[in-house]
This record gives C-alpha cells, sequence and structure tokens, in this order.
C-alpha cells in the first residue's frame, strides 16, 4: 500500500535462504524513494539466518537514504527471536 | 573463474565429478574433527556435545575446552546459512575462540575479542555468528555465562521449572565494538545445563509446526537416567523421531555438574 509519503510493504511467509533474494529485489525499488517504509510482518511466519540478514540489510540500506523505517506486526516469538539476536540494535545503531 | 576482480584468470584444470567428492570427504573429516560428538570431564562436571551439519559441511560449532582452575569452557556457535561458506567462517570462529581462551580472558571478554577479530570480515560477506561461552568455576561452584545474539542456555535442577539464563549481546558480526554482559549463576550436584543451537528448535513436527522451545524442553526432561554423551544421543534421537524435517545445522551441548572431585 503506498500514499505520497509512507509506502507499507506486507511480507508473508517465511522470509529464509530460499526466499530472501526474492525479498531483496522486491524491496530495492523502496531505496531513495523518500518515502516512509513500513514492512507488516503480520503474515511472516518464520525467518532463518539469512533472512535476518536480508531483513538488516534493506532496512540499513533505507535508512541510509534518509527513510524513516517500522518494522511493525511480528509475533511475539518473532520478536524475541530478533531481540536477542541483537537485531533492534542493528537497525538503531544505523539509523 | 577469478574470484577476485585484482587477479586474472587463472589456467587450471576445472576439477571434475571425482574430484569434487575428495575434497567434500576431507571437508566432512575436518568438519567432524571439530564438532563430532566429545565429551570433556573438568573437576565437578562433564560436558559433551555435538553438531550435525545439514549439509555435507556447516556452520554450527561446538567446543569444549579445560580450564586452568579444573573448570570447563562450553562454547556454542551458529554462523549465518548453511552448506560451505558456513563452515568456512566456522573454521575462523573457532581460530578466534580457542586464542581468546589460550589467551584466558573471560566469557564477555572472549565474546569481544571475536567480535573485533571477524567484524570487518563478517560485514564484507554479509554474515553474522551467534555465540554463546559458559565457563564452569569449580572453586567458587558456579557458570559464567556471555551470550552473542545466540538462544539462552538452560538451567535445569530436577523438577523444578527451566532456568533461562538470559545473556544478552549482540551477534558478531553485526555492529563494532561491543561490549559483552556476563551471568553468573550458582550451580549445585545433579544440575544440568543445556546450550544449543536454533537448528534444533525450528526442526518441523508432521504438522508442520517447529518443535520450539517448548517441544524441546519436553524431549529433554522425558530423557531419563542418560548421561553425557547417552543422555545427548537419547535426545537427538528423540528429535528425529518427532521431526518431519530439520532445516538448519543442529548443535546440542550438556553440562552435568557433580561433587568436586574429577
Amino acid at each position: 500500500m503506498e500514499t505520497d509519503e509512507q509506502v507499507t510493504i506486507k511480507v508473508d511467509g517465511e522470509l529464509a535462504i530460499e526466499t530472501v533474494e526474492e525479498f531483496e529485489a522486491a524491496t530495492a525499488r523502496w531505496t531513495g524513494s523518500g518515502k516512509q517504509i513500513e514492512l507488516d510482518c503480520r503474515c511472516l511466519a518464520f525467518i532463518d539466518s539469512t533472512g535476518v540478514s536480508g531483513l538488516i540489510k534493506a532496512v540499513v540500506r533505507w535508512q541510509a537514504s534518509g527513510a524513516q523505517v517500522a518494522v511493525n506486526n511480528l509475533s511475539d516469538d518473532l520478536k524475541e527471536m530478533l531481540g536477542i539476536l541483537g537485531f533492534y540494535e542493528a537497525i538503531s545503531d544505523q539509523g | 573463474m577469478s574470484c577476485h576482480p585484482e587477479v586474472p584468470y587463472w589456467p587450471r584444470k576445472e576439477p571434475d565429478e571425482v574430484q569434487w567428492q575428495r575434497e567434500l570427504r576431507f571437508a566432512e573429516r575436518v568438519q567432524a574433527l571439530m564438532s563430532g560428538m566429545k565429551s570433556v570431564a573438568g573437576a565437578g562436571a562433564e560436558a559433551a556435545g555435538c553438531s550435525i551439519p545439514h549439509y555435507a559441511v556447516g556452520g554450527d560449532y561446538f567446543d569444549i575446552l579445560p580450564l586452568s582452575d579444573g573448570g570447563l569452557r562450553v562454547i556454542v556457535a551458529d554462523v549465518m546459512g548453511k552448506g560451505f561458506g558456513a563452515a568456512m567462517i566456522m573454521t575462523m570462529v573457532r581460530s578466534a575462540v580457542r586464542s581468546a581462551t589460550h589467551a584466558g580472558l573471560a566469557p564477555g571478554a572472549l565474546l569481544k575479542h571475536t567480535n573485533d577479530m571477524l567484524y570487518e570480515d563478517l560485514q564484507q560477506v554479509g554474515a553474522f555468528v551467534t555465540l554463546s561461552c559458559t565457563d564452569y568455576q569449580p572453586a567458587s561452584r558456579t557458570v559464567t555465562v556471555a551470550g552473542a545474539g545466540h538462544p539462552y542456555p538452560w538451567l535445569m535442577r530436577g523438577e523444578n521449572p527451566t532456568v533461562r539464563i538470559e545473556a544478552r549481546g549482540v551477534s558478531v558480526g553485526m555492529l563494532p565494538n561491543r561490549r559483552y554482559q556476563e551471568q553468573v549463576v550458582a550451580v549445585e550436584p545433579g544440575d544440568r545445563l543445556v546450550v544449543y543451537s536454533d537448528g534444533i528448535v525450528e526442526a518441523r513436527e508432521s504438522d508442520g509446526r517447529e518443535l520450539g522451545i517448548p517441544g524441546l524442553e519436553s524431549l529433554v526432561r522425558a530423557v531419563t537416567g542418560q548421561r553425557g554423551r547417552e543422555w545427548l544421543k537419547a535426545v537427538l534421537f528423540a528429535v528425529a523421531a518427532r521431526a518431519r524435517e530439520v532445516r538448519d545445522d543442529v548443535t546440542l551441548a550438556v553440562v552435568e555438574f557433580g561433587d568436586n572431585k574429577k
């Protein structure tokens, strides 16, 4: 979903070694768009370490281009897993 | 083909299938040397561990290192991804961890040392590593735990609820110049410390759901009357029996505490 100021990207299914390239290709177009970016992870069922790396790269890339980025609606399990990994420090340190 | 832009194409014979298989078998032997099942006894504790790569080689690593005070150091690490690339990074981690242990660094300092040594390289390839370091100190009957993004170790005492030792820290390779805090926990004879990599809890059951932390805990608690390697094997067999699919490298390590007599 896209407005003049913001784009919401829904991340569905699994973000893993098999799908991360597809995720990177689909999200690269928003780099430098000048919009706020929201990743809606309501339907994200699973993320492995390669998926986490892809997610960090996308968020850091957007932040470096000046975008405000939010990663929302993660399940409690995924939120905890990303917290343990240091994901939130990694993206806030770059932003 | 050259993987480095400044190195010209090098005229060589491309390896055939026989050569690839020869290299693969040798890589498997090196992997087994580093992470095959082993156990080590210290003063008042015995540790055992095993890593099972998803492919022929993989990025999980565990180590059990004797310490100068008679204690034991247990390391479990998980490199992002699977296969040959992850395995190569794993050997870098192993070297950093062993050099830090040889230098007498405590768990938190070991994680800092590993991150300082590997951060630039990991950034170049876009990888990170989760790492857990646990020291057992027999004089104080305590364990000191430090973690870099790794699943929290469990302390299990009889029928008591499992205590998750929340050693928090950013994964190695994610951010530079990190410091890592330590958690110190007292242990008693009969206690068991369990450290694992996330591949084991991400195993899928027949209904497609992940085994999860509760599932692994129930399997662990169901294994009785076994110790050390036999306990490890019993748990791994139980996971294999319940899982329809394992999607990643798997590591399981255990420390069992007894009286302070070797």
